[in-house]
């Protein structure tokens, strides 16, 4: 189908020069195949960038593709803003774009808390300030509104900086941690510690799943307020929870009671 | 039924009755009964507690599956702790209850018309 496309065209896209091109696709801005020619002798651009990310250590491995996903979408939005008659380079031009898709991929990749980009680029700003005068970014934490002015930060914003550095050490309840010795998966929720939580203080209940066990005690409390009287004094003296001697008194009680 | 699913449950060291025990014990206060009278109320009596238990824990169990957990040994065995416990507060609650009563609205006379009557001797409920 391109094929048939092209051939209607003296010459095709590939031989065009990239300023022809852009000024081809200036003159019609829905011109997909254009814009694709564009963005396939520009793509080396977006692997040129994003290795200056590899190089400064700020990305993992594992993401390498979808970064390239986001700095090509990054890409093609800038052939469709880019103006030639300005008469600057499209690399000029689409760095920027390229970058700001690979950030603010990178700003909101699996966030616990999501962190708003404008709060984002003022935390790196400061960051960036701290550096140069030598000082430690821990020294956020106690800074105070007055040192925050020096910096051309608001009340607010400093306040929002500080929730934003705090929220990086949430770790979600649901994480999965993996032990070294047991194959089991297991979460940050199994593994706290539930000495105050359990529910007879003397026992160690360790790993125990005390919401479910929580349920379990109401459950078993609803069952034996609902159980007939013979079915529960069965169960009862099955487990041992009551003997002869407390159903005899209890028996006692109620013959008094009643006479 | 198979063999397997009639077995008798011998449950740990908790100080529980066996069923001959449990029946004696069970007529003597008024429910006249025998020893497998007394097991199929008491499996009666776990079926429903963990049917209770399957339907608020969200867990989707059939009534087949319910009935063949019944008969397991340690499902019998871990649900001591958790009946000592529900018994106690119960207790704890109707003390605390009966208390209240009887500063309210006068006591042991008001209990009285509230009480169900005892069943009498022999009779099934």
């Amino acid at each position: 189908m391109i094929k048939t496309i092209q051939n209607r065209h003296t010459k095709t896209f590939s031989e065009y020069a990239s300023p022809e091109l852009f000024k081809m696709f200036a003159a019609d801005k829905k011109n997909v195949l254009i814009r694709n020619e564009l963005a396939s002798r520009n793509q080396a651009l977006v692997i040129y960038i994003l290795k200056k990310y590899y190089s400064a250590r700020k990305v993992s491995a594992e993401i390498r593709e979808e970064l390239i996903q986001e700095g090509m979408i990054g890409l093609l939005s800038a052939i469709e803003g880019f103006d030639h008659t300005l008469g600057f380079k499209f690399s000029t031009y689409g760095t920027w774009w390229i970058k700001q898709a690979i950030n603010n991929y990178l700003i909101n990749v699996n966030p616990i808390i999501r962190v708003p980009g404008h709060i984002k680029a003022e935390q790196s700003k400061l960051f960036k300030e701290l550096k140069l005068q030598n000082k430690d970014i821990a020294d956020i934490a106690d800074m105070t509104d007055e040192e925050a002015t020096d910096y051309n930060i608001s009340k607010k914003m400093l306040k929002s900086i500080k929730c934003a550095i705090r929220s990086k050490h949430i770790t979600s309840l649901q994480a999965p941690i993996t032990h070294q010795t047991y194959s089991v998966e297991s979460t940050v929720q199994d593994c706290i510690s539930s000495d105050h939580n359990s529910l007879d203080p003397g026992e160690d209940s360790g790993r125990e799943h005390i919401l479910d066990k929580r349920i379990m005690l109401s459950v078993a409390k609803e069952t034996l307020r609902s159980l007939p009287e013979k079915r529960k004094l069965i169960l009862l003296l099955r487990y041992g929870v009551i003997d002869e001697h407390d159903l005899c008194a209890n028996n006692n009680n109620t013959r008094n009671k009643t006479k | 039924m198979k063999k397997k699913q009639k077995k008798y449950i011998t449950l740990g060291d908790g100080g529980g009755c066996d069923f001959r025990r449990m029946a004696k014990i069970m007529t003597t206060a008024g429910y006249k009964m025998n020893h497998a009278t007394a097991r199929n109320q008491l499996m009666l009596a776990v079926e429903s507690l963990l049917m209770q238990f399957s339907s608020k824990l969200k867990i989707k169990l059939s009534a087949a599956k319910i009935k063949e957990m019944v008969g397991q040994q340690d499902v019998q065995d871990n649900l001591g702790d958790v009946l000592y416990l529900a018994h106690k507060e119960l207790e704890n609650e109707k003390t605390a209850n009966n208390n209240n009563a009887g500063i309210t609205a006068g006591g042991s006379n008001n209990l009285k018309a509230t009480r169900r009557p005892r069943p009498r001797r022999g009779t099934r409920t």
